[in-house]
């Protein structure tokens, strides 16, 4: 079935423009010699230009075989296989002793999925074959028997066919190659799927099904048709198959389709079992990582990810037009997960993958801010400020690093707050239109904002504390210069606050914070006036 | 009650396409070039305006977004499974079936039969030669030259004489 075929376009096409360009000024001239128009056609054709030499033999009034033959064979070359179905059918009909016509008709029908049809040619193809003059007479009318073999099973659904029982190595190669050769994947797999059952202990045969179904799997993984797929894979799973490299891939898709139908458990079982086959790839480790990732397991992918970054290396392939790829591919990936142990608030293990990223980029002052600030979550001021005054080297006129500062303040009490405060005020002051300073500064007064309606709460604890005894206890039994010592305290406190308070609100910007304010400066008051009457 | 033998199966809500990745949502390699990234997602649009695909039309918006900038791209893959091998074995495969770019194409070798040129007649409609000559038609000569008549007239009457004609002029 290996015809050696002319070739479509000739590396050296200019002698083909040149001719070209004759033959249209003939029929510029007015020569209407068909001719002329076949042989522009054929210098278009090896020249690859597929839709001139079209528009060429369009222009022959009566085509015969021979044209009808080549319109096909540019059909073919673009892909557009009805219709090359179409003219070759034509020219057969016109030419029924071409066995190229014979054979090309034979070939599109089969690549279409036509076995009826194709089985309908055969025997003119098997009666033409002969007279083809080629060297390869005899394995072109054997590989033609075998495929009408394999045709007949398929169509009758008979697994029987002695011819193809009795294949030798050879001639089951040749199949093979025509099959994989038809580009269709549902045919291929169909037919393939037909000759597995007629020779079942043919190892070849075997794995050309599963490869097949392989790739029919990874095109309906690429339509996100992840249940056919798997529906497939599965199939492929339970004939068990030698091929390490099959496997390989086999159990990978199970894996990928298995997250993607959210069958975490399943993913991970593939994916571990495709580890145990190929231990050093990290792609496989990537998968197995994100899996746990996916189920939620972070402590169980975080080995996956280091035996992947330990694993990058030339063998990975990368996107050719951008370069230090792999570099880039793990710098992002500790970043992303120093995001993800953030949000699941493990500062310890998000300190890790941050610190190990800065490693990758000491001057980068965006990883040194993330460190910074898990710094400062994980409690280590020391480490902080060492990377504050590193950021404040590499961009001196920040002015966000001076916020950063009052990161550093820990804020436990109303002295804290009123220092914090201060300092915003101040850098707001010096940076009067900076966006960033002004967004930092409302978030931090945010942050703070509950802080003081505990402190307000505590105080009116004891506030009421004191109230309550004093009406459980007779007069004389009050110690009233005691009293009015706490209640001096108490008012020292609440109007600390109200100060504080004063100072917040011109620094929020949302209604419900002014609100919140609003009321607590209410109640401060209420409790001061209450301090007051109480002889503070 | 179902009389089928099939297990009923339940299809889950689709992940969210952060976690699907825009490489699965176009089909793509981790190593797609630029091109290669505008022919899926264009080829995904037309699947999803066709209603052949389950895949909204603003996730390929997106992943194609991602993909077009370099640092997203790579945060996708860190976060985007991976189809295929280290060493690119179901790529290998695909190829092997003909399958470049995610397209099937036939392989296989069709037969061409260009016909030598020089021996090569195509068939043409050769007109039957007495009714080309039946469809001749001589023009009358014009009236308003009555002269060319008398002056052949008399140049056919005059005597011809063999020898005075100048055969070497």
């Amino acid at each position: 079935m290996s015809l050696p075929a002319l070739p479509i376009v000739e590396r050296d096409s200019t002698r083909y423009e040149a001719a070209a360009q004759l033959f249209e000024r003939a029929l510029q001239a007015g020569c209407l010699d068909a001719n002329v128009l076949y042989m522009l056609a054929m210098a278009r054709k090896r020249q690859g230009k597929l839709s001139e030499a079209r528009n060429v033999l369009r222009k022959i009034p009566q085509p015969d075989a021979n044209v009808l033959l080549q319109m096909g064979l540019l059909s073919l070359q673009e892909n557009q296989l009805a219709q090359a179905e179409d003219e070759f059918a034509r020219a057969w009909q016109m030419d029924p002793q071409s066995y190229e016509i014979c054979y090309n008709l034979l070939l599109t029908r089969l690549t279409r999925g036509k076995i009826e049809d194709c089985l309908a040619l055969l025997p003119a193809a098997l009666e033409l074959a002969p007279r083809h003059p080629a060297q390869t007479q005899e394995d072109e009318r054997r590989s033609l028997l075998v495929l009408q073999a394999l045709l007949q099973a398929y169509h009758k659904n008979d697994n029987r066919a002695p011819l193809l029982a009795e294949l030798t190595a050879a001639d089951e190669q040749c199949l093979l190659r025509t099959l994989r050769s038809l580009g269709q994947l549902d045919t291929a797999l169909s037919l393939l799927k037909t000759l597995t059952k007629a020779r079942p202990r043919s190892t070849a045969v075997r794995e050309a099904y599963h490869e097949a179904a392989l790739v029919k799997a990874k095109e309906l993984i690429d339509r996100c048709a992840w249940m056919d797929a798997e529906r497939l894979l599965r199939s492929l799973e339970r004939e068990k198959n030698g091929n390490r490299a099959t496997q390989l891939v086999l159990l990978n898709l199970l894996g990928c389709c298995a997250c993607m139908t959210q069958d975490f458990d399943s993913a991970i079982k593939y994916f571990l079992a495709a580890i145990k086959l190929a231990p050093k790839d990290p792609r496989l480790h990537q998968n197995l990582a994100l899996a746990y990732e996916l189920k939620g397991e972070l402590a169980q992918a975080d080995p996956h990810w280091n035996r992947f970054f330990d694993l990058l290396d030339d063998r990975v392939p990368v996107p050719p037009d951008i370069p230090h790829y792999l570099d880039h591919l793990v710098y992002e990936s500790l970043g992303r997960l120093a995001a993800r142990y953030s949000e699941k608030e493990k500062w310890a293990s998000a300190l890790n993958y941050v610190q190990r990223a800065a490693q990758l980029r000491p001057n980068d002052p965006d990883t040194l801010e993330r460190l910074f600030q898990l710094y400062n979550q994980a409690k280590r001021p020391q480490d902080a400020r060492r990377t504050l005054e590193k950021l404040r080297q590499l961009r001196p006129s920040e002015p966000q690093y001076e916020m950063y500062e009052l990161d550093l303040i820990e804020v436990k009490g109303l002295d804290d707050i009123e220092k914090l405060l201060t300092g915003i005020d101040r850098i707001l002051k010096r940076y009067p239109n900076d966006g960033r300073v002004e967004e930092r500064a409302i978030n931090m007064v945010g942050n703070v904002l509950p802080l003081m309606g505990t402190l307000c709460d505590q105080l009116t604890d004891q506030m009421s504390k004191i109230i309550d005894q004093l009406r459980n206890l007779p007069n004389y039994q009050v110690n009233w210069s005691a009293v009015r010592e706490v209640m001096r305290d108490l008012l020292r406190e609440f109007q600390k606050l109200r100060r504080i308070t004063g100072k917040c609100l011109p620094l929020v910007n949302s209604d419900e914070q002014r609100r919140i304010i609003r009321d607590l400066a209410d109640h401060i008051d209420k409790k001061i006036e209450a301090c007051r009457s109480m002889g503070a | 009650m179902s009389q089928s033998a099939e297990p009923i199966v339940l299809e889950l809500a689709p992940l969210p396409r952060e976690q699907v990745g825009p490489f699965l949502l176009l089909g793509l390699d981790k190593t797609a070039d630029k091109e290669t990234i505008d022919a899926h997602w264009a080829e995904r649009l037309k699947w999803a305006r066709k209603g052949q695909s389950k895949v909204p039309l603003e996730d390929i918006n997106w992943a194609r977004e991602v993909l077009s900038d370099i640092e997203r791209r790579i945060r996708a893959d860190a976060a985007s499974l991976n189809i295929d091998t280290t060493d690119g074995v179901l790529a290998q495969l695909a190829q092997r079936y003909g399958v470049q770019e995610g397209k099937p194409t036939r392989t296989w070798q069709a037969l061409d039969n260009e016909k030598t040129l020089a021996d090569y007649r195509l068939p043409a409609e050769v007109p039957d030669a007495a009714s080309v000559r039946a469809a001749l038609i001589v023009p009358k000569l014009p009236e308003d030259v009555p002269a060319v008549p008398l002056l052949l007239e008399r140049l056919a009457q005059q005597p011809l004489d063999p020898w005075a004609i100048d055969l070497k002029g």
